[in-house]
């Protein structure tokens, strides 16, 4: 007898059930329901180990309720009933169902209370996102989802081993804060960390996320790396090494997304961008980095999901997804543009949205501590570079700049309303963070409305925007690809292989030919001397023989004598 | 009155364009004579100094992705071949 109904099992029911519907329509309406059911009984989860079980000799804890753990579920039941109205008209019946196992997973991560059940519900989603990326129908979306669910598998193998090892040496598999001393917890940590994106390990996630469906990216966008975030507060806060991966991430995203031309593409270098922010915020520690951890977490997913939304619609409409082929579309998609340009904004940390109260919580988390001077820096030109990024250039490229003669129908009707009410979220969040604040772990003590935070924070953007529009004409998008650290695996090491393989069966192929020469020498040579016709093989007379023998009798006498 | 989108694109458009963003860019920085940025690590309460940082890590950020492209950029097809 369950006593509490957990909120992952309503959202798995429902997949069930849609499984086994026909009709589009009431399919997304299934799930809607189920994810409106596991959203109320997220608020019903109180405090502490509610659920429990066990699996393979392990005692799990199902269900454990935290204030961060209701946040994160309310957060993916938000995002998975967007989901699955933007979905309505287009997901197929299996990738309706993907979604929802993978939202299940995501909360099931959410309200994990050891690091078995943790694993277990982050498996499900692993499995879940490959079927996403596999949903893309081409053989690139093939290939991607291969190496994607290879890198998840190795950091599967990895996060198990660092459990084990936790398990071994301290006999509990509670989820509490590690310190990084020893290599069960650093192979936790790398586990967690290959979900986030972190280097050296970022490439797989702009190689697999525009590859799959436009509706498959939007639920791809949010639940993979938010739980690693979460798992990353959860297990690793003030973690040191945090701050440098999470600078690197918000780096490494801008840079590449800055020149890329493919629309999805700079959606996940952004993505790959706020993440590390929020791995920085979690590095930082303490309880104002960690709210700000987890509400740039709220704050982004809904901004990115909403960027992913309405890319999706720009490529159903025109059928390009290079920037370079799109343009002048604000005459024919005005909701998609307003509806772009505000989760543009809001990931850019404009005042107003949702990402400015985020972001400016993150600053003031990292401000006034003398040795976070040069996180606090790297984090300000970050945010004007993501302004470069995804702020201006996106809406720029896409539904500005020059007239592409394309002229589609604006979005979908369902697209329309999921992507609405996602820029509403953004906006409502950003004009009233005291609805968001209750939700956070922490009490907040911030307020990122001050004049001077607000002054600064436009000065960054608008003279980022100034710069934009001055280096424009060398800021045009270039088709093709920048090489990543996924070169290794997908041209390097099978080119190397290659090569060893010619050279080392070069030599020896010709070190066996000449040991196979040799023998045939060997083989024939004893064939002339003890064949039927060679001199030991052929019959002799006896007389000859005897003659031999006398001979050898002799040799020998005189040998014995003489030594 | 309705304005077309010639007139709104047109050179004039533009350059009134540039004209009031260029207001707007300047009274941000003067606003910070009435209110002073947060003054966390010294320079940072100096005048122009978000205005600095916006328009310096664009140029410095644009060097680096533009080099990036140039030194590791490939074609579209680079891995199916």
């Amino acid at each position: 007898m369950i006593e509490f109904f957990p909120p992952a099992l309503a959202v798995l029911l429902a997949a069930l059930a849609s499984a086994f519907c026909s009709a589009a329509a009431v399919r997304g309406g299934i799930a809607i329901v189920g994810a409106l059911c596991s959203l109320l009984l997220t608020w019903q989860v109180a405090d502490g180990v509610i659920v429990t079980g066990s699996f393979l000799g392990y005692s799990l804890e199902l269900v454990e309720g935290t204030a961060l753990g209701r946040l994160f579920a309310t957060l993916f039941a938000l995002a998975l009933i967007a989901g699955v109205v933007y979905a309505l008209q287009s997901a197929s019946r299996a990738e309706l169902v993907a979604a929802q196992v993978y939202a299940a997973g995501a909360m099931g991560v959410a309200f994990a209370g050891d690091l078995i059940t943790l694993f277990l519900f982050w498996e499900m989603m692993a499995l879940a996102s490959v079927a996403l990326v596999w949903f893309g129908a081409s053989e690139g979306a093939r290939a991607a989802g291969i190496r994607y669910a290879v890198i998840h598998l190795v950091g599967a193998l990895i996060l198990k081993m660092g459990i084990e090892g936790i398990k071994h040496s301290t006999g509990s598999l509670d989820i509490r804060p590690f310190a990084l001393d020893d290599l069960a917890t650093g192979l936790l940590l790398a586990g967690i960390l290959i979900n986030a994106a972190a280097p050296p390990l970022s490439a797989w996630l702009p190689d697999a996320y525009p590859r799959a469906t436009p509706t498959g990216s939007v639920f791809l966008s949010v639940f993979t790396t938010k739980t690693a975030v979460l798992a990353l507060i959860l297990l690793f806060p003030g973690e040191s090494l945090l701050i440098a991966l999470g600078l690197y991430m918000a780096f490494y995203g801008i840079l590449y997304a800055l020149r890329e031309d493919h629309l999805r593409r700079i959606l996940a270098y952004a993505l790959v961008t706020q993440v590390g922010f929020m791995v920085c915020a979690v590095g930082v520690g303490g309880e104002a980095a960690l709210n700000a951890a987890a509400a740039h977490a709220v704050t982004f997913t809904l901004a990115i999901a909403l960027l992913f939304m309405a890319a999706g619609a720009v490529i159903l409409r025109t059928g390009r997804e290079h920037c370079s082929d799109l343009g002048g579309l604000y005459r024919s998609m005005p909701v998609t543009l307003w509806c772009t340009v505000i989760g543009a904004l809001a990931i850019a940390s404009v005042p107003l949205t949702g990402g400015f109260v985020s972001r400016s919580l993150i600053a003031d988390a990292t401000a006034g501590a003398e040795d976070l001077a040069l996180v606090y820096t790297l984090l300000a030109i970050a945010a004007a570079g993501v302004f470069l990024q995804v702020g201006i250039r996106l809406p720029w490229l896409v539904f500005f700049s020059r007239d592409s003669g394309l002229r589609g129908e604006d979005a979908p009707g369902y697209m329309k309303v999921a992507m609405i009410a996602l820029a509403a979220g953004c906006v409502v969040i950003g004009a009233a963070p005291q609805l968001l604040y209750p939700l956070l772990p922490y009490v907040v003590e911030q307020q990122p409305y001050r004049a001077n935070n607000v002054l600064f924070q436009l000065q960054l953007m608008l003279f980022s925007g100034l710069g934009f529009f001055l280096l424009l004409p060398w800021l045009r998008p270039r088709k093709g690809i920048v090489l990543d650290v996924d070169w290794l695996w997908r041209r390097g090491l099978p080119e190397f292989a290659d090569f060893v393989a010619r050279v080392i069966g070069s030599r020896l192929g010709r070190a066996v030919e000449r040991v196979l020469v040799a023998i045939d020498e060997v083989t024939s040579s004893a064939q002339k001397t003890m064949g039927h016709a060679g001199p030991l093989g052929r019959s002799w007379e006896i007389g000859t023989t005897a003659l031999w023998i006398v001979l050898l009798l002799m040799v020998y006498v005189f040998a014995y004598y003489l030594f | 009155m309705k304005l077309s989108e010639q007139q709104l694109t047109s050179p004039t458009a533009q350059r009134n364009l540039w004209f009031v963003a260029s207001g707007i860019l300047l009274l941000s920085v003067i606003l910070q004579l009435a209110i002073p940025v947060d003054d966390y690590f010294g320079i940072d309460g100096w005048l122009p100094v978000g205005a600095l940082m916006g328009l310096g890590s664009c140029v410095v950020l644009f060097a680096g992705g533009w080099l990036l492209s140039l030194i590791l950029g490939r074609a579209e097809d680079y891995y199916d071949d």
